[in-house]
């Protein structure tokens, strides 16, 4: 046996083959790191041979000069049958036969040309995968994954056929079983995949010590042979459209500011997706506002994803496992913002062994340790990330740096307990803090403290749940810490949730969900103290605000025939918002300068309902096959928010506050149509796409022109609502496989608003539709990646977008004792200039070889090559005067260093 | 990597930087400004303030990009003011002080008559202001009285550095009437500080030795005040006590007390937000509103005519009723600037009190004594 053959992976029939070797560049890392997998198919053994020379030899040392001299792999499911000695060789024979009569009581599978398994029982073998891997002791390790994606599969059922035992994979995919035997045979099945039985094979030659269990999506089985040797099309297959799903592994191929890896800027190279350039808190989806964006972390909800004003995304690699972007809402499970929802699942602890995984860069370090707490049952993951850029900036004799000061910390840390073979639980706790400083009064801070508990169980093998419990909280605040005018601002945000959901699985095609949501927000719009005792400032509190919101779903997919199939899904949400409260009634006839006057004021008691509000919002795709690598597929989706964030800037901010509808705030509701072709080329190692859209947005929210928004009692009364709509088509080319790869996206699309307030003194723009905050034209982005050799990768990022709307000062005149007072052009007239920025990296990762327990890669980046100095924002002074604002002046190399420690 | 190389690489990645940006306005229109108002006390009437009396004026000027540095003023127009009986007055141009000017000395408005400003440029593009009457009250400025206090202010000590100082002064406040009419009203408050000053190195007989000043710049800003009640005390300005010349000699204060209607209220409340903006949690961008129109112009119209109840008040500031002393420091500082080293400075106010902060005259202005 070649013992230094390079690890690879054969499935069960030729057309997996054919599949692998095209298939998502993740598959071939995968199978690239994995050990071995090898298909059970029928080869002649019979050129091995033994004569009567093997007499009196232990059997182990026949296995031993039989694999040198044949180059095979012979494994024996009952290791002490190496202790038997040979007897009774009479003349040359097949080893086949003989093992046949001198087992007679074990069963001989000759599972390819070199490798032999001794089985103690028989078992049906057809379509199965044998795997070979480095025994740990007495435990087998295994990892199941996407054939298609290479993500892990969480909950997948395990069930080990010797004694109908079972366990479940964790959030890593992962499994371990103890066993005395070197072959164990276990059957891998998970909802929507087909079930997959799996030979695994102790070898003392291998040195990866888990076992990688490819599955393959049944929803895109057709039973037939030829159709299945392109399934692997996920793109084309799958029934939902606008999802966009990026694992960490490509966000960490992308060049980085800082070192710092961001998955925020990652998800804006995809189509339809931006932020806010530079810097800004949040990112746009198909037109949206900011806030009206879901994030979730293992189903917590995010409310700022941005750490230093936008400088670095607040997740942490190490733990993101994968990002999926949900465009328009996505499936009914989903709700509370109209836009989208950007789903963030972190891994767990490895549950059999300890590693160490960090890195190092200019502005901040993380560190992160994982390692089992019960081996193979429970495990722990816990890092963190500091900033020294407070500690930087204090080392230098300047006053203006000495007396600013912008400095994070987070820390994410999980627990993963496999409660039995039917259940696991997860607990994920995230806590972030920000503090920025820029001059010398004013602090700017926001915290973030989630945690959220989600336990899994399996009912049957087409019956599973999953219960979510988590807890959102986000604070922001000022401190402006002058004797004279000194104040502390804060405002925030809690939300308890409890979601259920359960999967069905109805026969061979078709999956039912259903579940409810319960979400119980208390926000609090607004506190400011004085600073000091400063008898200056008057003190204002703004009274908080209590929600409930609840929702059941249902969704269905199912397959009408071999080319369309279906996804509906329905989801009923129900607001309630509950005093205590005042809530003000407003006279928009006869307004109190720019805002309406308040007439009067209604007072609810403690949990008295003072709004509430509910609807359905139906979700339904389709999918239309059209040939093996083509599908057209559309989607209709209706959304709904209650929560609605204030922004009291011109441009977001972490300190941008939340309320909740009200009498005066009605909900926000979407309607999203989208309509998108897919089509891949040369064996899907290109896929395209082009998606259409078309979404409006009732009671979208806009701000009177003039009004104070900050610490504004009477806010509902500035607030205007009215239609938003946006449509766009966006293009992608992607390259998934080969040493050039990457994708460029292209995106057309406008966003805009018409606002018709209560009276035309409340119109925005004379009622006329009028570009939003987020209307880009255009936008294109080009990610390639050149890996060099295995240890060497050189990334590129362009991005352009078309400059963000804007209102500006277009004439001034003197009044008064005003040199200048400002004529302002119609709200969102004109645009700041289009941004464009081009960076590199390139990754040089340390060689892989085996029993190397330490890794590293260093990472080169070029943020900015060409130093465009792209705005911020644009500032006024108080003639009237424009200043464009860039944080990057010029162009920003950095190092960065990463490590991990197995 | 040496440090200097860290801190580079830090800066430039984030520090803000700024650089001018100016926007292609397209569709520019032009613009006329007209700011005007008028009142319920006549030129002679403002004299008994006391004061040297105020005439209504106009100023008319075009509006002016973002990026220039002075306005226009526009000449040559023809501006009345026009009654709801149809009686016309016309504004004489004042081309020195580059403003229209209502000559007649016992114009007054009236309660109950309806006025509008019609300007008539020399294009023959005409712009009226809508019709507005005085409110329905007029309230006396009540009693000015002051307390000792102390403000804390930043004071810059260099050109990084400023330090945190307390200063002694008094908060002035005005009585705001007792108000039973049932209506809201709407005040507004400007102040015309005076004071004298005493060039200390002169002479007592030089001619430039005392001076009467006044400043557009002290106490420029105005207080407003919605009111349905009355009966209370407004604090409307600091002044201080220790180290300011302007109370040396003497010092007083002309409290012009406003009281608009709704609309022309709320027209300075917008004014004053905008001139105050700048920072973190400011309001989206707004326009001023104008009761201007026009119909036959292109032309944008900006400003506001107001048709004002007034009445005003000196007030003069005894430093006797201080608790503590106010000492006179500019001889001693004139001194010690004197014996500076290096070449002579030129006239200061030391010698000559012409050159004294503010609008100085070496005569008394007309209304001083009586």
């Amino acid at each position: 046996m070649n013992k230094d053959r390079p690890i690879s992976a054969f499935l069960l029939r030729e057309e997996y083959s054919v599949m692998f070797a095209n298939s998502f560049p993740k598959i071939v890392l995968v199978i690239f790191f994995s050990l071995l997998a090898i298909v059970v198919n029928a080869q002649n053994s019979n050129y091995i041979t033994i004569d009567k020379s093997a007499n009196g030899k232990l059997l182990s040392t026949l296995v031993r000069e039989v694999e040198y001299k044949y180059d095979v792999d012979i494994a024996f499911q009952d290791k002490t049958l190496r202790k038997k000695r040979i007897k009774g060789i009479t003349r040359p024979m097949s080893l086949m036969t003989f093992l046949k009569a001198f087992l007679p009581n074990k069963y001989i599978v000759d599972a390819n040309k070199d490798m032999f398994l001794v089985l103690d029982y028989r078992v049906d073998l057809s379509n199965s995968i044998v795997t070979g891997v480095k025994k740990n002791g007495s435990f087998f390790r295994g990892r199941v994954y996407d054939v298609l994606t290479g993500e892990a599969i969480e909950g997948a059922s395990i069930v080990f056929i010797e004694n109908n035992s079972g366990t479940v994979t964790s959030s890593s995919g992962e499994f371990m079983s103890t066993s005395s035997k070197d072959i164990i045979i276990v059957d891998v099945s998970f909802i929507g995949y087909n079930t997959q039985r799996v030979i695994i094979s102790s070898s003392t030659m291998l040195e990866s010590k888990v076992a990688d269990i490819p599955m393959e999506s049944s929803s895109s089985l057709l039973g037939d042979v030829l159709v299945t040797a392109k399934r692997h099309d996920e793109n084309i297959k799958i029934e939902t459209i606008g999802i966009q799903k990026i694992g960490i592994a490509t966000i960490k191929e992308m060049p980085t500011f800082l070192g710092e890896v961001d998955p925020i800027k990652s998800i804006a190279t995809l189509p339809g997706v931006s932020t806010n350039g530079d810097l800004g808190s949040g990112f746009s989806v198909r037109g949206s506002e900011n806030s009206q964006n879901l994030i979730l972390q293992d189903g917590a909800i995010i409310f700022n994803p941005t750490h230093l004003f936008g400088f670095f995304s607040v997740f942490n690699p190490d733990f993101i496992k994968e990002i999926s972007l949900l465009k328009g809402g996505g499936p009914a499970m989903y709700g509370g913002r109209v836009a989208s929802v950007m789903n963030i699942e972190t891994s767990t602890g490895d549950v059999t062994d300890f590693s160490v995984s960090g890195g190092v860069g200019l502005i901040s370090s993380r560190l992160t340790l994982e390692g089992p707490i019960n081996k193979g049952k429970s495990s722990f993951k816990v890092g963190g990330r500091v900033s020294y850029s407070d500690w930087f900036l204090k080392m230098f004799d300047d006053i203006q740096l000495n007396n600013s000061s912008a400095k994070f910390h987070d820390i994410t840390a999980s627990f993963f307990q496999q409660i039995n073979e039917k259940s696991f639980i997860t607990v994920t706790g995230y806590y972030s803090h920000d503090e920025f400083k820029l001059g010398v009064d004013s602090t700017f801070s926001w915290t973030t403290k989630n945690i959220s508990v989600n336990w899994d169980h399996k009912y049957s093998e087409d019956s599973r749940s999953r219960l979510t419990l988590a807890s959102s909280n986000y604070d922001s605040g000022v401190l402006h810490d002058n004797r004279v005018s000194g104040f502390d601002y804060m405002n925030g945000i809690n939300v308890l949730t409890a979601n259920y959901g359960h999967s069905f699985k109805v026969g061979e095609k078709t999956t039912l969900n259903l579940g409810v949501n319960n979400n119980f927000s208390k926000i609090r719009p607004g506190k400011s103290t004085a600073y000091n005792g400063n008898e200056n400032y008057l003190p204002i509190e703004i009274r908080n605000q209590k929600t409930i919101e609840s929702s059941i779903f249902a969704q269905v997919n199912f397959e009408l025939n071999d080319r369309i199939s279906v996804n509906v899904g329905l989801r009923y949400s129900q607001f309630w918002r509950l005093g205590e409260d005042e809530i003000y009634s407003f006279d928009y006839e006869n307004p109190d300068g720019r805002t309406p006057s308040i007439v009067d004021t209604t007072y609810y008691e403690h949990n008295d309902v003072v709004a509430s509000y509910g609807g359905l919002e139906p979700r339904v795709s389709v999918r239309y096959l059209i040939g093996e690598s083509a599908s057209l597929k559309a989607g209709y989706n209706k959304t709904q928010q209650f929560l609605h964030q204030i922004s009291t800037t011109t441009s977001p901010t972490p300190v941008d506050y939340w309320i909740s509808s009200s009498v005066n705030i009605l909900p926000q509701r979407s309607n999203h149509f989208s309509l998108g072709y897919f089509q891949n080329f040369d064996d899907d190692i290109f896929e395209t796409s082009i998606e259409g859209f078309y979404s409006n947005t009732d009671n979208a929210i806009d701000y009177i022109s003039g009004v104070d928004l900050h610490l504004n009692p009477a806010v509902e009364g500035g607030v205007i609502q009215g239609d938003g709509y946006a449509y766009g088509v966006e293009f992608m080319v992607k390259k998934n496989q080969g040493k050039l790869n990457g994708w460029v996206a292209y995106t057309y699309s406008r966003s805009y608003r018409v606002m018709k307030g209560k009276t035309s003194d409340f119109d925005i723009n004379n009622g006329e539709p009028y570009r939003s905050s987020f209307d880009q034209p255009h936008q294109l982005s080009v990610i390639l990646n050149w890996r060099i050799n295995n240890q060497v990768v050189l990334s590129s990022n362009f991005t352009y977008n078309t400059g963000r709307p804007i209102t500006i000062p277009i004439s001034k005149y003197s009044y008064g004792n005003s040199l200048a007072v400002k004529n302002y052009s119609a709200r969102n007239e004109y645009r700041m200039p289009d941004y464009h920025r081009l960076d590199l990296s390139l990754t040089i990762s340390s060689k892989k070889k085996p029993n190397k327990k330490f890794s590293s890669e260093v990472v080169v980046s070029l943020f900015n090559v060409y130093a465009r100095h792209n705005a911020y924002e644009i500032y006024f002074n108080e003639y009237g005067r424009g200043y464009k604002t860039y944080i990057l002046g010029s162009i920003v190399p950095s190092v960065s260093y990463n490590f991990k420690i197995n | 990597m040496g440090r200097y190389v860290l801190f580079i690489l830090f800066i430039i990645s984030v520090s803000s930087c700024q650089e001018r940006y100016d926007f292609v306005i397209v569709n520019k229109t032009e613009g006329v400004v007209i700011e005007a108002f008028i009142s319920d006390k006549s030129f002679n009437s403002t004299l008994s303030y006391p004061s040297d009396g105020r005439y209504f004026t106009v100023k008319l000027s075009k509006l002016s990009d973002v990026t220039n540095e002075k306005n226009e003023s526009i000449s040559g127009a023809r501006v009345f003011i026009i009654d709801g009986d149809g009686n016309e007055i016309r504004y004489t141009e004042n081309h020195e002080t580059e403003e229209y000017v209502l000559l007649d000395k016992d114009f007054a408005a009236e309660p109950g008559q309806s006025y509008k400003l019609l300007v008539n440029l020399h294009s023959g593009e005409v712009f009226s202001s809508d019709w507005a009457q005085l409110p329905t009250s007029s309230t006396e400025v009540g009693e000015v009285t002051f307390i000792e206090t102390s403000r804390d202010e930043y004071v810059w000590v260099d050109t990084d550095v400023k330090e945190f100082r307390s200063f002694e002064g008094i908060d002035v406040s005005v009585k705001v009437p007792k108000n039973t009419s049932g209506d809201m009203l709407f005040y507004k408050w400007d102040y015309d500080p005076y004071w004298v000053f005493v060039a200390s190195m002169l002479d007592r007989d030089h001619p430039n030795k005392t001076c009467w000043v006044s400043s557009p710049y002290y106490l420029e800003h105005f207080n407003m005040q919605k009111d349905i009640i009355g009966d209370y005390s407004k604090k409307m300005f600091f002044v201080r006590t220790i180290g300011n010349s302007k109370i040396y000699e003497y010092f007083s204060v002309l409290i012009i007390q406003t009281v608009l209607s709704e609309e022309y209220y709320n027209f300075w409340k917008d004014f004053n937000v905008q001139s105050q903006n700048g920072g973190l949690f400011d309001q989206p961008p707004f326009n001023l509103p104008t009761n201007y129109s026009t119909e036959n112009s292109e032309k944008s119209v900006n400003g506001f005519f107001g048709v004002v109840n007034e009445n005003a008040k000196r007030w003069v500031f005894d430093k006797a009723e201080l608790s503590y002393p106010v000492y006179n420091d500019l001889l001693e500082i004139c001194i010690l600037e004197s014996e500076l080293p290096g070449p002579p400075m030129g006239p200061t106010p030391c010698d000559n009190c012409t050159y004294a902060e503010g609008d100085s005259e070496n005569k008394p202005p007309n209304w001083w004594g009586k």
